[in-house]
Order: structure tokens, then sequence, then C-alpha cells
């Protein structure tokens, strides 16, 4: 049977064949991936982008989980200062409701209950980045001011609003209590009753200051009981944290199927290519030349 | 259909010409100013005229109605929020008038960060309205896809496209080396074949000439053989 005479055109071909096996394992090799455009497995590029959105979603939760973290616990901290300066204005107010002071050492208590009013509306006032914790979702202006026409003693410039927060994906969070539920709630009024003893210590009876200091300590209960909130969303976020780095995990583990190169394949595709290729240009370069003129002498 | 335009008579080739004609877009022109686009069916300018007037704008209609659609649902749910100052939220990325070019002139319109519409009733520290703006990623738009959807759908049309042509330029490129094969099996040259041919020639003339060599001194014989020394 004739056969095509030219063989040259099948052995470039040939040629050609081996040397882009080549390159393809080399580019897996290099670049560590299977699919690097989409016509290489336009599927699995396909399911790519939705493993990087939320890959990259992810990051940007554990991102806001350390910002509310540090957010809430600055918050829980000024609690704990207020619950502190109320241990010692019910000290104070213990003191005064006894009979047998003089108003020298009256005097002196209500100096140093007015400086912790001024205390507490500092904490009240606490601030993360210019925002203020404790002013609902005003957070622009100081939530309170000293006033002592009022008779808890301070003008609240907030509102009640609440924030939510998504950590996660499904999960909502809220992040904040506003100043009015905090420190002038019924059930424990802290600026209210602190006002009332001070009154009581100006002008009052010392039965009216015990009472004043009894509803202090509602008041301290009251706060020490809020605390909870603020621990329990720290507690929340730092499980939501390490869910999240185990979702960022799985998410790496399911890129690497989709798009990752087996690389021990590729090794072995490699140097299987690089044989074929050697062998195709060893054969093309002993057959092309010889005819039989290379034997008529 | 208009008859077909030469481009090569005998010896003579006739150039064609590229310019456009009434539109944007580029047309194959012949040496006599003929608009010849539509009658080029093959070759590497047909398949470059098909990606350009069918492959690209089927892509870039996708590509114009995530922008356009995705840009309208969050602009419509930004606006329903307020910014840090408390005034209504504005547009948050430009509005696209019409689904044309819209993914060229797809662009975020504000620059001031406070006029994020975050707040949901007015008050600068609110968020209400964040969760508005991030539920749009996994709504319907009105393609009846989400948007991550529709992002997907076109990587994995425009890899289809890819893999699909490659598949197709491997697949013709072994028939064409076949039918190569088999013509130049026909018609090609073989060295070895001629060169036997040359041989047997040449060695028909080499006892052709040894016929001619032998008459020639038989008749030499001959005539010396009449001559007397």
């Amino acid at each position: 049977m004739r056969v095509n005479p030219d063989m040259s055109a099948d052995v470039l071909s040939a040629i050609w064949e081996t040397q882009s096996q080549e390159n393809t394992a080399l580019q897996q090799m290099s670049t560590g991936k299977r699919v690097n455009s989409p016509s290489d497995d336009p599927l699995a590029a396909a399911q790519m982008v939705a493993n990087s959105d939320q890959s990259n979603r992810t990051d940007q939760y554990l991102q806001n989980i350390d910002t509310l973290t540090s957010q809430l616990q600055t918050a829980d901290g000024a609690l704990s200062s207020v619950v502190q300066a109320l241990t010692q204005a019910i000290t104070l107010g213990v003191q005064g409701s006894t009979g047998t002071l003089s108003d020298g050492n009256r005097q002196q208590i209500v100096q140093n209950l007015k400086g912790i009013q001024s205390q507490l509306v500092q904490l009240a006032n606490t601030s993360v980045g210019g925002s203020y914790l404790f002013g609902g979702t005003a957070t622009t202006a100081p939530p309170y001011t000293l006033d002592s026409t009022s008779p808890s003693g301070v003008t609240y410039n907030g509102n009640s609003g609440t924030n939510t927060v998504q950590p996660a994906d499904g999960l909502n969070l809220q992040t904040n209590l506003p100043g009015s539920q905090l420190f002038q709630n019924s059930g424990g009024d802290v600026f209210g009753s602190l006002q009332q003893l001070l009154t009581a210590l100006q002008s009052g009876t010392t039965t009216d200051a015990g009472t004043a200091t009894n509803q202090l300590r509602s008041a301290f209960d009251f706060v020490t009981g809020q605390r909870i909130f603020y621990g329990n969303g720290i507690n929340q976020l730092s499980s939501t944290q390490t869910y999240l780095q185990q979702e960022k995990l799985t998410l790496t583990s399911q890129e690497n199927n989709l798009v990752g190169a087996d690389l021990t394949k590729a090794a072995t595709d490699l140097t299987r290519a690089q044989t074929a290729h050697e062998a195709a240009l060893a054969a093309a370069a002993r057959i092309l030349p010889t005819s039989l003129l290379d034997y008529l002498k | 259909m208009s008859a077909s335009v030469p481009t090569i008579v005998a010896s003579q080739s006739f150039a064609l010409q590229a310019g456009t004609n009434g539109g944007t877009v580029q047309e194959v022109f012949s040496a006599q100013g003929q608009d010849i686009t539509s009658q080029i069916q093959g070759g590497q300018l047909a398949g470059t005229l098909q990606i350009r007037d069918q492959v690209i704008p089927q892509l870039l209609t996708g590509l114009n109605d995530l922008a356009s659609q995705f840009a309208t649902s969050f602009n419509a749910k930004h606006t329903a929020g307020f910014d840090r100052s408390g005034n209504p939220g504005q547009n948050f990325f430009n509005p696209l008038a019409s689904t044309t070019n819209a993914a060229a002139n797809f662009g975020v319109a504000i620059t001031d960060p406070s006029l994020i519409a975050a707040s949901s009733d007015g008050s600068a520290g609110s968020n209400g309205n964040i969760a508005q703006l991030i539920a749009v990623r996994d709504q319907q738009l009105p393609s009846g896809a989400s948007p991550m959807d529709m992002y997907s759908n076109l990587v994995l049309q425009v890899g289809n496209f890819g893999a699909n042509a490659q598949a197709d330029s491997n697949a013709t490129g072994l028939s064409l080396q076949q039918l190569t094969d088999q013509r130049n099996a026909v018609s090609g040259v073989s060295l070895d074949e001629e060169s036997t041919n040359l041989i047997r020639y040449q060695r028909a003339y080499e006892a052709s000439a040894r016929v001619v060599t032998t008459v020639d001194s038989m008749l030499q014989t001959l005539m010396t053989m009449g001559v007397t020394t």
C-alpha cells in the first residue's frame, strides 16, 4: 500500500502535541492549579466564583468579629467601672444614712457622691473610635450631660435604638444596649437613685437617705445583671470565630479539590510528555532525511 | 443571495478593504467597494467575525444585564435608608439608564463614606439598612437569578465557549491531518518510488545503449569483413 511519503507534517504535529502536554504539566506544577482559565474546566471555574465569594465573606466576618469584640469588651469594661463606682456610692450612702454625722462630714460625703456622679456620666459617655456606646443609635454626640435641674441629675441625649450585626451567615447579634435602658431603667435607676441620695443628704432626713441607698442597691443589682448581655455577646462572637476559622479551612480544601493541581500527577505527566517529546524528536531526526538516495553510491 | 465576489481571477488578485458602513464596527469591502462581510462564510476571517458579531455580544448582554440589574436593586435599597447625617440615601452606584454599556459605566456614585445609607431610621449610629443591602446578594434580580448565580453563569458560558472551541479545533485538526495524509498518499512524491523508477529507466537506457553498442560493433565487424587488408 502506498503511504504518505512526506511524514514531516505528521512528525511536526506529534512534536507540537507532546510539547503542549509538557507546557500544560509545567503550568500546573508552577501555579499549583489545574484550572488556570475558565476553559480548562468551565464547571469548576463557575463553582469557584461561589467559593471565593464565600471565602471573602468569611474573611470579612472574621475582621468584623475582631472589631465587634473589642467594642463589646470596652462596653463591658465601662459597666464594670460603673459597678465599682456604685459600690462606693452605696458605702457612702450607708454612712450618710446614720444619724450621727456632723454637717461637715455630710458635706464631705455629698462632695464625694458628686464626684461619683460625674464619673458615672463620663463612663456612660464611653466611646470607641468616636462613636458613643451607650447612646442607642445616636452615636455621634455624648449621650449624657450633667443637669442639676433634672430629677435624675442628668439629661439623656441618646435614643432607645439598638443595632443588630450579622457576624456570620444566618446569625444575628444585638450589639448595644441604649443608656436609657442601662442607667435609667425602672428596675434599677442609677442616675435617679444617686440624685435622690444627694438630695436626701443635702436637704432630707436620714430615712430618705436610707431609702435612696436601697434604690442604689437595686440599681447595682440591675447593672450587674445587664453585664451578662455583653458577656454573652463576647462568648458568642468567640465561638463564631472558631466556627468561621474552621469554615475557612473547609473552603480552602474545597478550592483545592475544585481547581488545585494534583502535583504527583502533574510531575508524572511532565516526565511522560518529556520522554515522548524527546522520542519524537529523535525518531524524526533518524527517519526524515533517509531515502533510497542515501544508499545509491 | 448576491453573486460571489471574485478575489483572485487568473493571475490577478483583488485586495479586500476594511471600513465602516454607517455603523461603528469595521466591515469588509471588496475592491469594488461592496460590503461583503455577510458573505464571508469560512476561514480565519469568518471565525473572527463570528466571535465579534455573535459570541461576544451575547456575553456582553449577560454582563450588562448583571451590572444594570444589580446597580438598580442595590440603589433601591440604598435610597430607602439614611446616611450618617440623617439625610435620605442617594444612589450608591451610578444609575444606569439603559443596559447598553451598563458594565462599562458601572461605578460607585458616592465619594464620601459618610453618605453610605446604613441607617434605617435616620440616627447616625443605626445599621438597620446594612442588612437590607447585604440581602441584595441573595435576592433574585429581575433576570430570576441572584447576582452571584448570574456571574457564575457568565463564567460557565465563557469557559464553555473556550473549551468547546478548543475541542472543535482539536477534532478538526485531526481530520485535516488524516485528509492531508490520504491526499499525499495518492499525490505525494515518494523519493524512494521515483529513485526506483529512475534506476529502472537508467538501467533500461543502459541496456538499450548496450544493444546499440553491440549492433554497432557487429556492423563494424561486418564492414571490416568486406575489406581486404
